[in-house]
């Protein structure tokens, strides 16, 4: 039924849930089939409707979406839990390609829910420590309390090198605070012009980043954002997340900034 | 349903075969210069503000052009049968608001000028530069709609002497 209509999802089993914060889940939902970072699914639940939602983790026979709880459709979804289906179509989006950054020095920053989208590439290099130069994560959240993947976290400080932050600090936390932006002069890169930079969070937040990163001697065609943008079909067909001649959902969310740079909403 | 051509057939038979040549319009009093390349300095051009001070986003020029497609996904379900519903794409306009709504109520294009370069850019430049052909066709629907007496050909030739400026 797929190959004759494009917008029929099927359904896929609730596996796991794992609780972040009270307004962020994810949801291990059955899955097996080609998927990269960086893609999405459209999600969605009849009467409520669809929500584009990035791929968090993937593993053999399943995708992870971490959702954050903001309206209609992903107020629904959290109503469901495990061995509950949800409606599912995609992956669409290009999507990260990992070979891009094999063999490279890797600076990836990414601001809140940001992280979802890029955390297989970290998940990759994590496990894969011998196919980088040096990973760099820097992680930025509003507070302790928004912190997402915090036992992921703990498995990839053994390998990488982890730098976590938070906005707003609340009595008890110990660790770092303040803006993204301020830690990246201070980080190590051997070869800034060979490194790699992947900068993906709220528009603010992005440009911001990447001014720093530019300041710091990278070059343009080695940084990768990822854009948000409003998408009603994946496809190509609905318009919303059209930018210029370039459609977000097809060409996209995944861009060399040599590329980003120029798209004007 | 019964058509009766076996009676039109027979009610034709022996009347002299007429060649038909189908006409169509293709040109009226109305002329636009497209130009060939707009430069993206043009998007923050003062000339848009004008319809900014116009455009009360009401979408009628989107809703009336026979090119327009774009649509918003939207699930309803019935008053009689709660269980039973339909999921359907209904006519969105990127005049309107909310065309770019996000969670958490980042928008772009805020501006109504800004929303008609986005309209123009794709009907004029944007369609025609991944596809290859003009979107527009012409048929004026959208400057005889307007409440606001914008007029589509008149912004095209505009903006062709603007480019026409800038190089
Ligand atoms: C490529 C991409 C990846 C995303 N990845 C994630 C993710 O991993 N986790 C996550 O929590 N969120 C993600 N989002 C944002 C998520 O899609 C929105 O939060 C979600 O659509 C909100 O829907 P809602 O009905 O619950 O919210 P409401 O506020 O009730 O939304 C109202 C309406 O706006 C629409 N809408 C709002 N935001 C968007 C949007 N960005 N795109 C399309 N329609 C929208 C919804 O369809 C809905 O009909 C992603 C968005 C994009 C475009
Ligand atoms: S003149 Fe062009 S833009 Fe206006 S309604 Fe006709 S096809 Fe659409
Ligand atoms: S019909 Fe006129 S007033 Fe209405 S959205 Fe279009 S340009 Fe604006
Ligand atoms: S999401 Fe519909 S065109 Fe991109």
């Amino acid at each position: 039924m797929t190959d004759i209509n494009p917008y029929m999802p099927f359904l896929s089993e609730i596996k796991e849930v794992i609780k972040h914060t009270d307004l962020e889940y994810t949801f291990t939902m059955a899955y097996s089939g080609d998927v990269k970072p960086g893609q999405f699914f459209e999600v969605s639940l009849p009467k409520f409707g669809e929500a584009p939602i990035s791929v968090s983790g993937i593993d053999e026979n399943t995708v992870d979406l971490t959702i954050r709880r903001v309206g209609k459709v992903t107020d629904e979804i959290f109503e469901n839990y495990i061995g509950d289906t949800l409606f599912l179509r995609g992956p669409y989006g290009n999507g990260f390609d990992i070979e891009n950054y094999l063999g490279k020095e890797i600076l990836l920053v990414a601001g809140g829910t940001g992280l979802s989208p890029v955390k297989g590439i970290v998940d990759y290099f994590s496990a894969n420590p011998t196919d980088t130069e040096g990973f760099t994560l820097l992680a930025g959240f509003k507070s302790p309390k928004d912190v997402l993947f915090k036992s992921d976290f703990e498995d990839w400080e053994k390998n990488l090198n982890i730098i976590m932050t938070v906005d707003t600090p609340d009595d008890g936390y110990c660790g770092k605070c303040g803006m993204v932006t301020q830690y990246i002069p201070d980080i190590p890169i051997k070869n800034v012009g060979e490194a790699v930079g992947i900068v993906v969070g709220p528009p603010m937040m992005m440009k911001c980043t990447i001014a720093e990163l530019i300041k710091k001697g990278f070059s343009e065609e080695n940084l990768w954002i990822s854009q948000e943008r409003k998408m009603c079909c994946g496809i190509g067909k609905c318009g919303h997340c059209k930018i210029d001649d370039t459609y977000v959902c097809l060409d996209g969310p995944v861009f060399n900034y040599t590329k980003g740079k120029f798209l004007k909403d | 349903m019964d058509s009766h051509w076996d009676l039109l057939d027979t009610a034709l038979t022996g009347m002299p075969e007429l060649q038909v040549i189908p006409d169509a319009v293709s040109q009226n009093k109305t002329m636009v210069e497209i130009p060939e390349t707009i430069p993206q300095t043009v998007f923050d051009s003062p000339f848009w503000e004008d319809y900014t001070n116009r455009c009360i986003a009401c979408g009628r020029c989107n809703f009336v052009c026979p090119t327009c497609t774009c649509f918003t996904m939207q699930d309803i379900f019935y008053t009689d049968n709660g269980k039973a519903g339909e999921r359907r794409r209904v006519w969105a306009s990127c005049q309107v608001d909310g065309y770019t709504d996000m969670a958490g109520g980042h928008a772009f294009r805020e501006d109504k000028g800004q929303r008609m370069r986005f309209k123009v850019m794709h009907k004029i430049n944007d369609y025609k530069k991944r596809f290859g052909n003009q979107m527009c066709i012409g048929c004026g629907r959208c400057d005889d709609v307007c409440p606001e007496y914008i007029s589509f050909s008149n912004c095209i030739n505009k903006l062709n002497t603007l480019v026409k400026e800038e190089n």
